[in-house]
């Protein structure tokens, strides 16, 4: 299997950006050459200098510094809300399969209202109702995307228990929970962990895009979308402000989706990849 | 065909009730009382008898159940209320509104179709020559795109640099231009991808070898045959990106100051506006609904045998 994804090189360049990423968020305080927050007004729009590699922003914060501390909002914030997903998608999912036709119906329909609602519109609905903060947007997302993880497991888990393995392993006496857990889940890994992959990516863009709207996080936080925001009113003097955090987003979620695609290949080529 | 319809469009109304009681409950529980808001409006020390009549006025002093039909009746009779940002009529606000970013997402969805089939149909027609290898790179960057970043981009180089555009919107059909080809990219890329897979498993199908056999050329198989085979997939993902569009078109409206529906709802959450945001919220999901139920349908007008299949899950 690891043979297999090394050999593949879209997936060795989609886990290059993913390490790179990670590493920055873990030691950013290590990388970054000045404190991130640290606001020098005489710096305005200081051009890069040994002291601050690419330059400041608006209120004289080194850019380079911001965007290393980006990583660790992007990173910090979406690996847990697709733990937390996984999850809430595992334990509704196959419980939508295997708890009976009422829990399936009643399931169902409840995702057939989250689904109709589009994730963003639910994000944003929430943080109005709760508020800004970390753990808010971390809610508003698994609010947002709960539905479709919860989805996605009971399909496979539908296809999986169609399967004669489970029959076998039902006629010689198995439980149901060691049945789900023992059977069920370690089957239905591989598939899941290609969606999971691919959705950091939409998560990624969503927190960002949260951050940009301003919704979420308090202004001046050294997140990627919200340093977009607060370039946007220097598009005519400083455009370059305007490239660099959306690069950085670009890149991550791209790595998220290489790997995550690369994947889905490699585990299931022979099959219908749509 | 016809009981079908009748069947599909019946199961939709609970999910939309549920989806309006959902919205009611945000309401009801989003801390903020929209009578005292109104009445510190007219005057700053409302006192709570002036609170209390507006309370009463505005029909906001009934029981829960009670409100939610009231709000509810609004989606049949047009009346929403006061909007307490805006402080006109709701109806009034997403009449003037929603056009604006109708607009915006039907353009999103026209250059959608002009620009991803042939680009995928080259793609399958040309599978693992350096065009398809180098589309295939291309989207799978262009799909992780946030779109707000390609729209500050377009107008850097379009706009601040060319001067082809002007950064604030334009009047007519030239200012929707941007903004829609930067909400579309994304999707684009995304149903480039799609329908490349989609052709190719159908290229490899029997019929395919069958016609091969006959003597018909490759392009000609490719799009008199395999063509209206692989499009299921790609009408389903097509009207499921609608609802994703117009929540998308809030964040491009806050790029290019436009002011849409999207801004719309974003400005009415962050001021604790709750009645204009249900009722958006509510309206995009009818619209995203509605345009699964499409989707649905133009799937089994094109492949009729797909409703065998249905029945059967």
């Amino acid at each position: 299997m690891i043979h297999k994804i090394l050999k593949n090189p879209q997936a060795v360049i989609g886990l290059v950006i993913i390490a790179a990423v990670l590493l920055t968020a873990l030691i950013a305080p290590l990388l970054a050459p000045n404190d991130p927050e640290a606001v020098d007004v005489m710096l305005k729009f200081g051009k890069a200098s040994s002291d601050y590699p690419m330059g400041n922003d608006a209120l004289g914060r080194c850019v380079l510094s911001r965007l290393l501390y980006g990583a660790r909002y992007s990173m910090g914030v979406s690996l847990p809300i697709l733990g937390l997903l996984s999850a809430i998608g595992l334990f509704l999912g196959t419980l939508s399969v295997c708890g009976g036709r009422v829990m399936n119906t009643v399931l169902d329909f409840i995702c057939d209202i989250f689904i109709s609602l589009p994730q963003l519109v639910v994000g944003i609905a929430i943080i109005g109702m709760l508020g800004d903060g970390f753990v808010n947007i971390v809610i508003a997302i698994i609010v947002g995307m709960w539905a479709w993880f919860t989805r996605m497991v009971r399909a496979y888990a539908q296809v999986e228990m169609g399967k004669d393995y489970i029959l076998a392993a039902r006629i010689s006496g198995c439980g149901r929970l060691k049945l789900v857990f023992r059977h069920l889940i370690p089957n239905i890994m591989p598939q899941f962990i290609v969606f999971i992959t691919t959705s950091i990516a939409t998560t990624i863009l969503m927190i960002s895009t949260f951050a940009f709207l301003g919704l979420g996080l308090p202004s001046g936080t050294s997140e990627w979308g919200a340093m977009l925001k607060d370039a946007s009113s220097c598009i005519y003097n400083h455009p370059e402000m305007l490239v660099y955090p959306g690069v950085c987003i670009l890149v991550t979620a791209a790595g998220f989706n290489l790997f995550g695609e690369a994947l889905r290949d490699i585990l299931m080529s022979g099959e219908d990849t749509l | 065909m016809k009981r079908y319809i009748i069947k599909r469009a019946i199961s939709f109304i609970p999910v939309l009730i549920g989806v309006s009681i959902l919205c009611f409950l945000l309401i009801a529980f989003s801390g903020k009382d929209p009578a005292e808001v109104i009445a510190r409006h007219g005057d700053m020390n409302a006192t709570p008898e002036l609170i209390e009549q507006v309370r009463v006025e505005m029909g906001l002093d009934g029981s829960l159940p009670e409100r939610y039909l009231k709000w509810i009746s609004g989606f049949f009779t047009g009346d929403f209320g006061l909007s307490i940002t805006s402080y006109r009529l709701i109806s009034e606000d997403i009449a003037e509104y929603f056009p604006i970013t109708a607009g915006l997402v039907g353009m999103s969805l026209l250059w959608t179709l002009v620009l991803s089939i042939p680009f995928a149909l080259l793609c399958a027609r040309f599978k693992n020559s350096i065009f398809d290898h180098l589309t295939r790179g291309i989207t799978i960057f262009g799909m992780c795109i946030p779109t707000f970043w390609l729209g500050f981009m377009l107008l850097i180089v379009l706009a601040v640099q060319m001067n082809w555009f002007t950064v604030l919107p334009e009047p007519g059909i030239k200012g929707y231009i941007l903004p829609s080809l930067a909400l579309s990219i994304p999707t684009i890329c995304g149903i480039i991808r799609l329908f490349r897979s989609s052709l190719l498993s159908e290229l490899s199908c029997d019929y395919v070898r069958y016609a091969k056999a006959r003597g018909l050329s490759s392009t000609r198989i490719l799009l008199c045959h395999v063509f209206r085979n692989a499009l299921p997939p790609i009408v389903t993902v097509f009207c499921q990106y609608l609802g994703t569009l117009i929540v998308g078109s809030a964040v491009m409206e806050a790029v290019f100051s436009i002011e849409g529906i999207g801004s719309y709802l974003i400005s009415a959450v962050l001021s604790a506006d709750s009645t204009s945001a249900a009722t958006c919220i509510v309206i995009i999901a009818v619209v995203f609904i509605a345009a699964n139920f499409v989707g649905d349908m133009i799937n089994r007008f094109l492949c009729p045998w797909i409703a065998g299949e249905h029945n059967d899950t």
